[in-house]
């Protein structure tokens, strides 16, 4: 029995409630140094990690040929200390940015911000991240009248690009829904009859034999039954709810289907099933498909972790490579100057400067050999989208007033404009603003 | 909105715990693996030691 003494007075209860809810911390305004502290201490504990085991090679070493273990694990510990703090200084800059201490006064919109104009808000770039007040205040350049007159559908407007180019990059936003690859389907035929003929994934290379194999058989490899390749959509379906719901009925319908289908190339390789339909829309059109990615996949999945943002960010020198090898797929598809390529892709591969090293579209840009357009295709990710490489908890972000969608989208769905493509150049703002920045895309549609 | 992006910045906290806990993992990894090499390696030795004869000590 709890003592009298013990009880909680509800009058007592009810008045801490309210003094806490007017607790000056709750009101306080949040500053820089209270915030950075809590911060700072992860990242100093994560740069001491390692000591110890480093004490224990150090002691261990005599001074013979050992000294390369000791040598090889202060080359590891320096490297990802440099690493711990380079993550360190973006989420420096990542606060800031979120508690208003930059881009407070609009005289051009600064270049990450110009990036997100027309791209989705994704969490690992948080600087992009913007409430509605702030949007508002980019919105307010927008010159609609110019988009009206000088937008088109977005089928005709690609199928223009498609014309005028002899290569057309569509951004996508990897999502376990893959909108943007559904669409790409359902434009495979238009794509023929204007002229594509070759299109491309960002499917590493060394998958290109089989791919080959498919187009020419039926089939990825000889012991697939191709009859399991139209359970495809059932796999979607059930890798979507366990990203969705990560509970246990759903990893077990997951999970037993992938037991069932383990020897099976589309299944064993689970990225592969929502390019089954497209690949065999291609085969039906006789386009060739090209695997364009460079190899990357040698790392263990342990090591990936589900984590793909995360993963690529840490890998810089092997992306820069992943951009090299797409380059020069890419040119070695269209060297007969007869053939046109659509591809789709992520979007920071199809926009200039979406990285530290010069990316695919950077080097198309700077091949005067090949005539390149990018798009982006944007649309709605506040709602009920489950981004590829993020964690679960990261959803937070698609809550109220903090969107995931860019600038342009919001700004067009306010004026019910859908389904529209339209080139991204200076025009885009009204006259009395000057923008000094370049477009990371050519062009954008809107679905 | 100050509680918002309170909200935000917590969950950036614990992006960047995750990334950090990520790193910190690999790092450890490799280390360990070092120190099995450098286990190994003194096994070996000692393997090696006990296998020749002793000074002194005929064959």
């Amino acid at each position: 029995m709890v003592s009298p003494r013990k009880m909680k007075n509800p009058e007592k209860s009810l008045s801490s409630s309210i003094e806490q809810q007017k607790n000056p911390e709750e009101i306080k305004e949040l500053s820089i140094s209270g915030v950075w502290n809590k911060f700072e201490k992860i990242f100093t504990s994560g740069i001491q990690s390692g000591k110890e085991i480093l004490n224990i090679l150090e002691e261990s070493v005599t001074p013979d040929e050992e000294n390369v273990l000791f040598i090889e694990a202060r080359k590891i510990v320096d490297f990802y200390n440099s690493e711990i703090n380079r993550t360190k200084d973006d989420a420096r800059s990542e606060v800031a940015s979120i508690l208003g201490q930059t881009h407070e006064v609009i005289e051009h919109i600064p270049s990450s911000r110009l990036r997100s104009f027309a791209l989705y808000n994704i969490p690992r770039e948080i600087e992009k991240l913007m409430d509605e007040d702030e949007r508002k205040k980019y919105e307010k350049y927008i010159n609609l009248e110019h988009i009206k007159e000088n937008s088109k559908e977005w089928k005709t407007y690609l199928a223009d690009k498609i014309k005028e180019n002899d290569v057309v990059l569509l951004g996508e936003c990897h999502t376990f829904e893959g909108i943007e690859k559904k669409l790409f389907f359902e434009y495979l035929d238009k794509a023929k009859e204007k002229g594509v003929t070759d299109i491309g994934f960002e499917v590493e290379e060394r998958f290109q034999e089989y791919f080959d194999r498919f187009m020419e058989t039926g089939k990825f490899s000889e012991t697939d039954d191709p009859k399991d390749y139209k359970k495809a959509s059932e796999y979607q379906r059930l890798r979507l709810e366990w990203h969705r719901r990560h509970d246990e009925k759903s990893l077990k319908e997951y999970a037993s289907f992938e037991v069932d289908h383990a020897d099976n190339f589309l299944f064993s390789r689970h990225r592969f099933d929502e390019f089954y339909a497209m690949l065999q829309k291609a085969r039906e059109l006789g386009l060739k498909v090209h695997c364009i990615d460079g190899n990357y996949s040698d790392l263990s999945e342990d090591d990936f972790q589900g984590n793909n943002a995360q993963w690529e960010e840490l890998e810089q020198p092997r992306l820069s490579e992943r951009d090299e090898r797409m380059y020069k797929n890419i040119k070695e598809a269209v060297a007969d100057k007869n053939r046109k390529i659509l591809i789709i892709l992520g979007s920071n591969h199809v926009g200039r400067g979406g990285a530290k090293y010069k990316n695919l579209s950077d080097k198309l840009t700077e091949d005067s050999t090949i005539k390149s357009f990018r798009i982006n295709i944007d649309r709605n990710l506040d709602e009920d989208v489950t981004m590829q490489g993020t964690k679960k908890d990261l959803n937070l972000f698609l809550k109220k007033d903090i969107h995931l969608n860019s600038i342009l989208y919001n700004f067009l769905e306010k004026q019910d404009i859908k389904e529209i493509g339209f080139d991204l150049n200076s025009s885009l703002f009204v006259p009395k603003y000057k923008q000094k920045e370049i477009f990371a895309y050519d062009g954008y549609i809107k679905i | 909105m100050k509680k918002e992006k309170q909200k935000v910045l917590d969950a950036l906290m614990n992006h960047y715990k995750q990334r950090v806990d990520f790193l910190v993992d690999k790092k450890t990894r490799r280390l360990e693996k070092l120190v099995e090499e450098s286990e190994k390696l003194k096994i070996k030795k000692i393997k090696e030691e006990i296998g020749k004869p002793k000074k002194n000590e005929k064959p």
